[in-house]
């Protein structure tokens, strides 16, 4: 009897063949890698030393400063950080409308130039916010106006991407249906794009302001005004336990606000 | 299901609201024919043309149906009709605005603002009231931004838009989303859309192709009542024989690019039909 089981085609090997070049670059990916880990890594003596002087920074973060006065301080830089996030978002989304519009495939005015107004939206989004605040309290100076700045760059950053997408996802019938009728591209975009997208815009807006508020937090750590700054000179000036009420009061807030947009999310949906 | 037009009976919305659309209409400049068309070729990029040396004369007030088989071309007539494709050869008159291969700007202004267009899809924006969608329908004339939104929209445009309802029956959705209604609701929507700038032409590319059989007659029924009523020519294109033949005055086939057939409803039996869409 004939054993059909036994294969009279080439079985395929195992594994596919590993080219020369492909071995190459994986040698040279893990060295990276382990020099990487042995410059820069904890070693673990250091990692001994320095978790007994956090245990002893932590002792000495505690308890909380609750001196009125200073809590009165905090609450006035809290709300700075709010105002730089808020009013930084606000502006951040509506001048991303504008570059949205102009950089989005197929809906934009003028084609020939989306690709650069793509690539600023990239060149925002890729340069960290921090590296931002150092330019801007550079030219403008220490202070809340330099932290609102970094803000919009910022959101200009996240919105300008996330709307142009949302517009470039619009139903496309209604548009060509309206086109065909004589309408401008800026009446599609507002009878047509604009509806279409919102929901989506909205919710990219509302993930802009958490970003904004998480990233107005650190934006005083190099002089760009809110809370940060406070938590900057406590660190300084070895104020610890200033420190510990700072960082938890910043936990609050950024917890308050998550659950305030969850909640604005679930309404909208 | 009516046989022939004749046969139907409008009920008293349309004709209430045909006085609404009829004062929207321009004052008529009448010319001998609506749409005149000689010698007209039509090739994209191949070689063999889609479009072959087409004539044709379409009368004011008339109800054309334009049928064949897949590919034959009615899309692509429809098109250059009104400027949207450039012509090969040949020439294009239509409310008296003639033109070889393009239409001018000027001429295109004119052409689009006497038009309303329905298509297969109804392209209505989704998330908008019905309302919104058919004041819509003003966008592209002097002022347009107004009809980005009903709640922006002059008084007169939101009237007009009120009568256009009326005429589809469709008064009581006014306000509902433009993706709750039904697909032949949706439909009658994008025909008022196209109905509120009081149009002297309307063209409709498949308009019942997507919808189920008794709401692909409704469609019908109302397209029919409304051009009947307010004098206004229609054309559409049809995949439907029994359409073509229910609800047109006249039938114009195309076969393979060229005119197969053009001859009045009345003197048509189905089987006349029958080679239009045989390969
Ligand atoms: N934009 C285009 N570019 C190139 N060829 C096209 C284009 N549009 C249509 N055609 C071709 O022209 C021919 C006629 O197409 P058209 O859409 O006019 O036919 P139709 O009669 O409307 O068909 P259907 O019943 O499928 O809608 C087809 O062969 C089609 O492939
Ligand atoms: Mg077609």
């Amino acid at each position: 009897m004939v054993d059909i089981l036994s294969s009279r085609h080439g079985t395929p090997p195992r594994m596919a063949g590993v080219s020369a070049l492909r071995f190459t670059l994986l040698v040279a990916v893990a060295a990276i890698v382990i020099v990487s880990i042995g410059d820069v890594a904890p070693s673990p003596e250091r990692l001994l030393n320095g978790s007994e002087r956090m245990v002893k920074l932590v002792s000495r973060m505690l308890p909380p400063e609750t001196n009125p006065e200073f809590l009165w301080r905090i609450t006035l830089r809290l709300i700075e950080t709010f105002q730089i996030a808020i009013a930084g978002t606000m502006i951040g989304i509506l001048i991303s409308l504008p570059i949205a519009w102009m950089s989005a495939r197929g809906i934009t005015p003028v084609a020939m130039t989306a690709f650069l107004f793509k690539g600023l939206v990239s060149f925002f989004r890729t340069v960290p916010d921090l590296v931002w605040a150092l330019v801007f309290v550079a030219s403008v100076g220490l202070g809340a106006v330099a932290g609102t700045m970094t803000i919009i760059v910022d959101t200009i950053g996240f919105c300008g991407r996330f709307f142009a997408e949302a517009m470039e996802d619009a139903d496309k019938e209604p548009q060509e249906a309206l086109t065909a009728i004589g309408a401008s591209r800026f009446s599609i975009l507002c009878g047509a794009v604009i509806p279409d997208a919102l929901p989506s815009m909205v919710n990219t807006g509302i993930f802009a302001l958490e970003k904004s508020v998480r990233a107005s937090v650190v934006l005083g750590l190099v002089g760009a005004g809110g809370i940060g700054q406070e938590l900057k000179v406590a660190f300084d000036l070895f104020q610890y336990r200033n420190a510990s009420t700072i960082i938890i009061a910043v936990f609050v807030v950024v917890l308050a606000m998550e659950w305030a947009t969850d909640r604005l999310r679930a309404r909208l949906a | 299901m009516p046989s022939s037009v004749t046969e139907l009976d409008l009920p008293g919305t349309a004709s209430r609201s045909s006085a609404v659309i009829e004062s929207l209409r321009p004052p008529p400049t009448r010319v001998a024919a609506l749409i005149e068309t000689s010698g007209l070729v039509q090739r994209y990029a191949g070689a063999s043309p889609v479009l072959d040396r087409i004539d044709l004369t379409v009368r004011e007030g008339d109800t054309v149906a334009l049928i064949g088989s897949n590919g034959a071309g009615k899309s692509t007539l429809l098109k250059t009709l009104v400027g949207i494709n450039a012509i090969d050869e040949g020439s294009v008159s239509i409310f008296g605005e003639r033109f070889e291969r393009r239409p001018g700007p000027g001429q295109m202004a004119a052409i689009r603002r006497q038009i309303g267009f329905v298509f297969q899809h109804h392209g209505l924006v989704r998330r908008q009231t019905a309302l919104t969608n058919v004041v819509q329908g003003m966008l592209g004339m002097p002022g347009g931004w107004r009809a980005w939104h009903q709640a922006i929209a002059p008084a007169e445009w939101r009237d007009r838009a009120m009568g256009a309802l009326s005429a589809v029956r469709l008064a009581d959705k006014v306000q509902s989303r433009a993706d709750r209604l039904s697909g032949g609701q949706a439909q009658r929507v994008a025909i008022a859309r196209a109905l509120v700038r009081g149009p002297r032409l309307l063209i409709a590319d498949e308009p019942a192709a997507s919808l189920d059989p008794a709401s692909g007659h409704d469609v019908m029924r109302t397209f029919v009542e409304i051009a009947e009523s307010t004098g206004t020519t229609l054309v559409f294109t049809s995949h439907d024989m029994e359409h073509a033949l229910s609800y047109a005055r006249r039938v114009i086939a195309l076969k393979a690019g060229r005119v197969f057939l053009d001859a009045e409803t009345r003197d048509l039996r189905p089987h006349d039909l029958e080679p239009v869409f045989r390969g």
